[in-house]
């Protein structure tokens, strides 16, 4: 699936109304009282669920905001981040448990952040990477992967690394990164900087695979050796050492 | 005379010795005299025929003058009466000090200074007022203690004698009447090559024609001589308008001089590089009847000078407005941009265009004083010959100026008669030069005289020279040579090869973690190097924009990132990193010039085949490359990407960084300097290609060293650059002090052993980059003064002929670096005329040694033009002739041909090639640079060996049949040999053609094994396989192109010594095998269909979330579907392929989780099968439907996870706190399940007592805490009561009701 740019916008501008910004972070904290009350009244009723609801502020971000709140009052000190994560991870460690029940209701709830999805964007994209690895050896590529990689001491090291490099659509690449993710500007940007060029800046040009699309723009480094598809390419040339025959 | 310079001849006529002094100004003095004899047909055209002032008026001035001191010369020079305009090679001696001189100067001071208003102002004089009140005086005042020595060296050098054939007869004549020296001499040699012309009536002589000009020349009364305006275009166009430059074009520097030396009179003479040493008494260069006349003007001369310094104030003045002008010219500020201070756009458009169509055709017939002249190109071609010019290359580029050259018809015809008649005329003031016929005909002599080295050019030069009219109607013998040279000529050159590969690959061998002192230096490098690359990216995306600067938008960024550098002592490794970047962008032929942005499209590109695609280059390069004419001496500059690196390191300004990178490339240079390249064995038949190789491996390497060299100077001199040329006041007390610290690289030991090992082919190159970019003392100092000294004397050496030590082409390739160097603006001119050269003797090796690389002719014009572009001005020059001027278009035209779309036709398979080729590249480029090298040596060796093989076997077979066939026929007709020896031939050949097959055979059957035996044994499969395959591909490609070339000739030849002998005789007779091979985890028949971990988790979650609410009403989950997913767990779990512990984990939490929520009954299930109405039945089918569940997850937990499931989280304060919550407590599910993690093996007994005990001492409400307490109780005892295991449901159901009734 690829969408030009204009059909993104287009469904971003239409889901896009959730949007995490200041304003809303400083609504959260005048609010922060209010939660103590509701859970007074009714521990099991989902206040701070509804609060983020409310704020329109992703849940499991508000659960953080809360729980550090909560950590920082309770123990006077800022709690370290690792803290926090754990106990988002399983809110039983949260030693209030009205609390610890509203952690859970708000992470499990939401479909975006949280220690949940977070698990299950990491093992969709372990999948992807699983089934990218069965493609390479299927068309009979032979690659480093990154453990491979990291063993060797490399300090960035992408998805695969081809030992032999092939050409795709007439492009030379090096490496494929597999992202089983949509590949919008935002992410993107991120990925160029702190992945992809890094990437190239080591190992040459390479191939980044939007197992789930990517607004077509982007793909716009193909010159310079980054080159984006959503599926696994089907025109691959290899190395093929017929020389003599020439 | 020239010969005593030269290394070659030894044997000096003993009459000469004394001369030797003499003979060093008499070059520089031919050159001055050339140009200013020419200066006059190369600017004149018919819009300005009075640029010249009238020569009796000046002549009277200057007779006058020869009285006046030096101040009283000034004046008149800043009236202009004198109009001693520069001289185009600017005098070491000043024209008016001379009393002697009275005719001279006129005319060759004026002449000059047209090539002055050119260089750098040719701008309307508003522009530079001070420049213009000043300039004419100044370099008269410069040098003026020579020049009456000067004069009498031509007067000398001029002799006409009647039976003057050789030029050295004539020259020795000259000598032996050098003891009359002086105006006498050459006034008489005037006369008698008047005389002698006489009978041909033809001679030119210059007042006449001046005469006749100024009549003719409608704006001669406007402008009378002593008001010259000198930087009017009209009156004192550039030299090399006429020529058929365009106003885009820039002259080169010493041809069209600046008025630097105008400027800075007392410190080194800018144009001029014929000074002699002031203190050289006058006395040493006449020994013997020397002319008291010489000497007086000689010792005027020194008075004067003394004079001259009280100018040193106006200089410093005309100093500081001379670098405010560069400072205009050259916005960066800084010398060293690539278009430094250059000639500004002002056009003379106007008279070309009036010019173009009064082009002259050069008639042969018209020629006058042929005699003089062919002594003149005798002379002057002798010079070039001999390396006696600093450079050759921009004599040939005047000479082809001259040959271009464009003068009126209008004044040609009928001035003879007048001229005749002025009689008396001296050699000096002769114009010889005076129509475009007799530049022509010079021209024309001096080339045939250079045709070794012309017909050497690359062939489009080539081209225009043997298509050049004039030179066919001049001299048809030559015109043909040059077409049978054009013909033959091979020498394409191709200036845009643009490498795939742009990056430097990251080595764990160098580059990982062990490399670094510390993690954190390892860490910012990382980020460093990131850092760079984005850097160079945004430099590439945006160095053409408009008011894009460098250092504005990236200095800061960068020194921040030294900064790190710094601070994590990462130095070496950026320097690495930072010069491994800069071969890889920047050994290409213009610096790299085609970058990532610059490509064409590679879709369009690939639709091309390497045909088409090489056509499209071509193309390319025409608009890519420069098109201005910037004259054969352009100076150093930083092309490209080359730019790049230059500004980062001024950016950077890090003396760490600096000295890192110094030291790289020291090292970098000291490897390469001493490569030795494949040794070869020149008998043998396939010495072809293995210097093909051989070619290619030198190429890169000359061009590598150059590039390292360049940057390296570039950081050497850096830190005494300055932007204008400090004064010489200084230069003592710099010099004492530099003179005191050692050399960074010993370029003096380099060179002089690549002078005994004969390597200078590839030393000489670079180092000439090295120098290029020294600082304005630097060749003072002793170190620098020995360097430069041994390459003039190396120069010097290199006479161009062929010889058995030095190639043609490795010769013009050293001579042409070496002239450029000498014309590098930081280079005084005086060293090349010096007469301080310390001759070393120079010994060179005398036993070949494979080192040994200067008699391997390894430069072709490729390489040469490749190192020295500017050669490609002389093909510029000629094309704009052919043009036609070209004025109109402010350029000259390129013919373009379009191509029909229809020839670009894809062929696929072509493409493919191409693809398989950067393939190629692409995964050497990751690799280990030893794995190329071995592939490639393998290759070559197998190729080789390849052929030896053939050669031996499949030869030898087919030349033994020959024998017996031969055998039997020889005795049949004992006539024609030839004809029976081709007969057999004939025969053999169709099975020679099985060499192809065999070799093919024999490469694919070597080639894996060699290159399997020299590869690490840890290579993986894949590469081993690849790297094989290359090498069997290379080494067949090899050895088949070499069979099917020369097979046949090899088959004739061994057979034709075969049979010769036999008549002596007679007459007296992989595959991947990865890790994923076997995959463990899963069950044998497996067949990876199991849903996705993600798919599992995200639909627990969904459960999850609605157990946990908030939810609707009605909202619930049916229990198909839990059971559904449970069983799907369960095969999720078992397929291992795309489990990863992330998952599992998840998982493992997850299900935990919702055990907890089944066990308190927290999980709307609906969709349960027998739908009573009755309500304890309804709980009790629900209470089933759980405990099967529940049954499920505990064998899942058990069987089908890797890892141990945290079943204690059921424990949680949070999870039993389900329970707590619910109104009606639900004891029997929770005690099935401590029952059923016991049982299943996930909790000991111990442990689910100690979690329960630890619960009661929670903070829960009392009712609660007492049912904990009996759970706990009931748990225990039944546990200790160690019952028979019946099915745990029925166990629990017993308790439960005694929960209940006690509640």
């Amino acid at each position: 699936m690829k969408l030009s740019k204009a059909q993104y916008d287009e469904i971003a501008q239409f889901l896009g109304h959730v949007q995490p910004t200041r304003q809303s972070l400083r609504k959260l904290q005048e609010r922060f009282p209010r939660y103590l009350n509701a859970v007074k009244k009714n521990a099991a009723s989902p206040v701070l669920l509804e609060l983020a609801n409310e704020v329109d502020f992703a849940p499991s971000l508000m659960a953080r905001i809360v729980l550090e709140r909560f950590l920082q009052e309770e123990e006077g000190i800022i709690p370290s981040k690792t803290l926090i994560n754990s106990m988002l991870r399983d809110p039983s460690l949260i030693p209030d448990g009205v609390l610890a029940n509203q952690v859970y209701q708000c992470t499990v709830n939401d479909c975006c952040y949280g220690p949940l999805v977070d698990s299950i964007k990491h093992a969709i994209g372990h999948e992807h990477e699983v089934l990218l690895r069965e493609m390479l050896l299927e068309k009979n590529l032979s690659f480093l992967a990154e453990e491979q990689l990291r063993a060797k001491g490399y300090d960035k090291t992408p998805d695969f690394i081809l030992e032999v490099p092939v050409a795709v659509e007439g492009h030379i690449i090096h490496w494929i990164e597999s992202k089983a993710s949509f590949g919008d500007e935002c992410s993107h940007q991120a990925y160029l900087h702190d992945q992809f060029w890094s990437y190239w800046n080591r190992f040459g040009p390479g191939l980044v695979i939007y197992w789930y699309g990517f607004i077509e723009e982007l793909d716009c480094h193909r010159e310079r050796g980054i080159l984006l598809k959503d599926c696994f390419p089907t025109d691959i040339v290899t190395l093929r050492h017929n020389m003599a025959q020439r | 005379m020239f010969c005593s310079l030269s290394l070659q001849e030894k044997h000096v006529h003993d009459k000469l010795v004394p001369h030797s002094l003499l003979q060093k100004d008499f070059v520089p003095f031919l050159l001055n005299f050339l140009r200013e004899q020419t200066s006059q047909i190369l600017t004149n055209g018919p819009s300005t025929p009075a640029k010249t002032p009238n020569s009796k008026a000046l002549r009277s001035t200057a007779s006058h003058g020869s009285q006046k001191t030096g101040s009283d010369r000034r004046g008149s020079n800043t009236a202009g009466s004198c109009s001693s305009r520069m001289q185009l090679f600017s005098q070491r001696t000043a024209a008016s000090t001379c009393s002697r001189d009275t005719s001279f100067p006129s005319s060759s001071a004026s002449s000059g200074s047209s090539a002055f208003s050119e260089s750098s102002f040719s701008s309307p004089c508003s522009d530079f007022p001070i420049i213009r009140q000043n300039f004419g005086c100044s370099p008269v005042f410069t040098h003026n203690e020579k020049r009456s020595s000067q004069r009498a060296n031509l007067g000398i050098f001029l002799v006409p004698t009647p039976d003057v054939q050789s030029v050295r007869r004539g020259r020795r004549r000259g000598n032996s009447s050098a003891n009359a020296t002086g105006r006498q001499v050459a006034r008489d040699l005037g006369r008698s090559l008047t005389e002698e012309d006489d009978g041909k009536g033809d001679s030119s002589s210059l007042s006449g024609g001046r005469r006749k000009r100024t009549e003719v020349g409608p704006t001669s009364a406007n402008s009378p001589p002593d008001h010259l305006n000198l930087n009017n275009l009209e009156e004192f166009p550039p030299m090399s308008a006429a020529s058929g430059l365009t106003n885009k074009s820039k002259p080169s520097r010493r041809i069209n001089p600046t008025p630097v030396s105008a400027e800075r009179p007392l410190s080194k003479p800018k144009m001029c590089f014929t000074s002699t040493p002031v203190s050289q008494s006058p006395a040493a260069w006449f020994p013997s009847g020397t002319n008291l006349d010489t000497f007086a003007a000689i010792q005027e001369g020194n008075v004067t000078s003394v004079t001259g310094s009280s100018l040193q104030e106006e200089r410093e003045m005309l100093k500081k407005e001379r670098y405010k002008l560069l400072q205009q010219t050259s916005p960066g500020g800084l010398s060293l941009d690539p278009n430094t201070p250059t000639t500004p756009n002002y056009s003379w458009s106007s008279s070309l265009a009036t010019d173009s169509q009064l082009v002259t055709c050069a008639d042969v017939s018209k020629v006058s004083c042929k005699k003089q002249l062919e002594n003149l190109a005798q002379l002057y071609s002798s010079c070039i010959a001999e390396n006696l010019v600093p450079n050759i290359f921009l004599e040939l580029f005047f000479v082809l100026q001259l040959l271009t050259s464009k003068g009126t018809t209008t004044l040609e015809d009928g001035e003879n008669d007048l001229e005749f008649s002025q009689g008396c005329k001296d050699a000096m003031e002769r114009q010889h030069f005076r129509n475009v016929h007799n530049c022509v005909y010079f021209a024309v002599r001096v080339l045939d005289c250079q045709f070794a080295i012309i017909s050497r050019l690359e062939k489009g030069t080539l081209k225009l020279l043997a298509e050049n009219e004039r030179i066919a109607s001049f001299s048809p013998g030559f015109h043909e040579s040059l077409m049978k040279a054009y013909e033959s000529s091979t020498a394409k050159v191709s200036l845009l090869l643009p490498s795939s590969v742009q990056f430097v690959s990251f080595q764990p061998e160098t580059d990982n973690r062990s490399n670094f002192p510390s993690d954190r230096a390892f860490h910012i490098f990382k980020k460093q190097r990131d850092i760079f690359y984005e850097l160079l990216r945004e430099w590439e995306d945006n160095r053409e924009k408009p008011g894009w600067d460098f250092e504005i938008v990236l200095g800061n960024r960068i020194r921040a990132m030294m900064n790190h550098l710094t601070a994590a002592y990462n130095h070496s490794h950026f320097a690495r990193l930072f010069q491994k970047q800069l071969i890889q962008m920047c050994k290409g032929p213009i610096g790299g010039g085609t970058s990532w942005g610059d490509t064409p499209d590679q879709d369009v590109l690939n639709m091309l085949g390497s045909d088409n695609l090489n056509r499209l280059k071509r193309l390319q390069e025409r608009f890519v490359v420069p098109q201005s004419i910037r004259g054969p001496c352009p100076p150093p500059a930083f092309p490209g990407c080359q730019q790049f690196f230059r500004d980062f390191i001024l950016s950077a300004g890090s003396y760490q960084f600096n000295q890192h990178l110094m030291d790289s490339l020291c090292l970098k240079i000291l490897e390469l300097d001493g490569l030795t390249f494949v040794e070869h064995e020149p008998s043998d038949g396939e010495a072809d290609m293995d210097e093909q190789d051989e070619k290619k491996h030198f190429m890169v390497a000359l061009m590598t060293l150059r590039l390292l060299g360049k940057f390296l100077g570039f950081l050497v001199f850096l830190p005494y650059r300055t932007v204008e040329p400090p004064s010489r006041d200084l230069q003592e007390s710099a010099v004492a002090l530099r003179n005191q610290t050692l050399p960074v690289l010993d370029v003096l030991k380099l060179l002089r052993r690549s002078i005994l090992n004969r390597r200078t082919i590839l030393t000489i190159p670079w180092v000439v980059e090295f120098l290029s970019l020294v600082d304005h003392f630097a060749p003072f100092l002793d170190y620098y003064g020995r360097v430069f000294s041994l390459l003039l004397q190396l120069y010097r050496g290199l006479v161009l002929s062929e010889e058995k030590e030095m190639s043609f082409l490795n010769k013009l390739l050293i001579l042409a670096v070496l002239g450029w160097l000498f014309q590098v603006p930081s280079v005084p001119e005086e060293l090349f005329f010096t007469s301080e050269i310390r001759w070393e003797g120079l010994t060179r090796d005398t036993v070949t040694s494979a080192q040994a690389l200067d008699s391997v002719p390894l430069v072709d014009q490729q390489l040469l033009y490749t190192c020295c572009p500017y050669l490609g001005e002389l093909r510029k020059l000629l094309a704009s002739f052919v043009a036609g001027s070209g004025s109109k278009n402010g350029g000259f035209i390129r013919k373009i041909t379009p191509t029909a779309t229809e020839s670009l036709a894809p062929k696929p398979s072509i493409t493919q090639q191409k693809l398989q080729v950067e393939l190629e590249q692409a995964f050497f480029h990751n690799q280990p640079p030893s794995l190329q090298r071995t592939v490639e040596f393998v290759a070559e060796r197998v190729g080789s060996n390849c052929v030896k093989h053939i050669k031996a076997t499949l030869v030898a077979e087919l030349v033994k049949r020959a024998e017996v066939m031969l055998q039997d026929k020889v005795k049949e007709e004992d006539a024609n040999h030839s004809k029976l020896l081709d007969e057999v031939c004939a025969q053999l050949y169709e099975e020679g053609a099985q060499a192809l097959h065999k070799g093919r055979e024999f490469c694919r059957l070597k080639g894996p094994e060699a290159v399997r035996v020299l590869l690490p044994e840890e290579t993986t499969a894949a590469v081993l396989s690849s790297a094989e395959d290359i090498a069997v591909g290379l080494a067949t490609e090899k050895a088949c192109t070499w069979l099917s070339t020369n097979i046949t000739a090899l088959i004739k030849r061994e057979v034709r010594t075969t049979f010769n002998r036999m008549l002596r005789v007679q007459g007296p007779s992989l595959s991947s095998e990865d890790a994923q091979g076997e995959r463990k985890g899963c069950p044998s028949d497996c067949q990876h269909h199991a849903p996705f971990p993600s798919q599992i988790i995200n639909e627990i979650k969904d459960v999850l979330c609605i157990a946990v609410g908030p939810r609707d009403e009605n909202e619930g989950i049916p229990y198909v579907q839990l059971e559904c997913l449970l069983k799907r767990l369960s095969q999720t779990l078992r397929c291992r392929k795309f489990m990863c512990p992330t998952s599992e984990q998840q998982l493992a939490r997850c299900t935990v989780e919702l055990a907890s929520l089944l066990v308190s009954d927290r999980v709307p299930i609906q969709g349960l099968k027998p739908q009573s109405q009755k309500r304890p039945e309804r709980q009790r089918g629900k209470k089933n439907a759980v405990y099967g569940l529940l049954k499920s997850l505990l064998s899942v937990w058990k069987e089908d996870f890797w890892i141990p499931v945290p079943v204690q989280l059921m424990f949680s304060r949070k999870n039993v706190g389900y329970l707590a919550e619910v109104e009606q407590w639900e004891w029997d599910l929770f005690l099935f399940m401590l029952h059923g993690l016991v049982e299943h093996g996930l909790m000991e007994n111990a442990e689910i007592e100690r979690c329960l005990h630890s619960l009661q001492e929670l903070l829960w409400p009392s009712d609660f805490l007492k049912e904990l307490e009996m759970i706990s109780r009931i748990f225990i005892s039944e546990h200790h009561a160690a019952e028979p295991r019946t099915r745990p449901c029925e166990l629990v159901r017993q308790p439960r009701g005694t929960v209940a009734a006690q509640s």
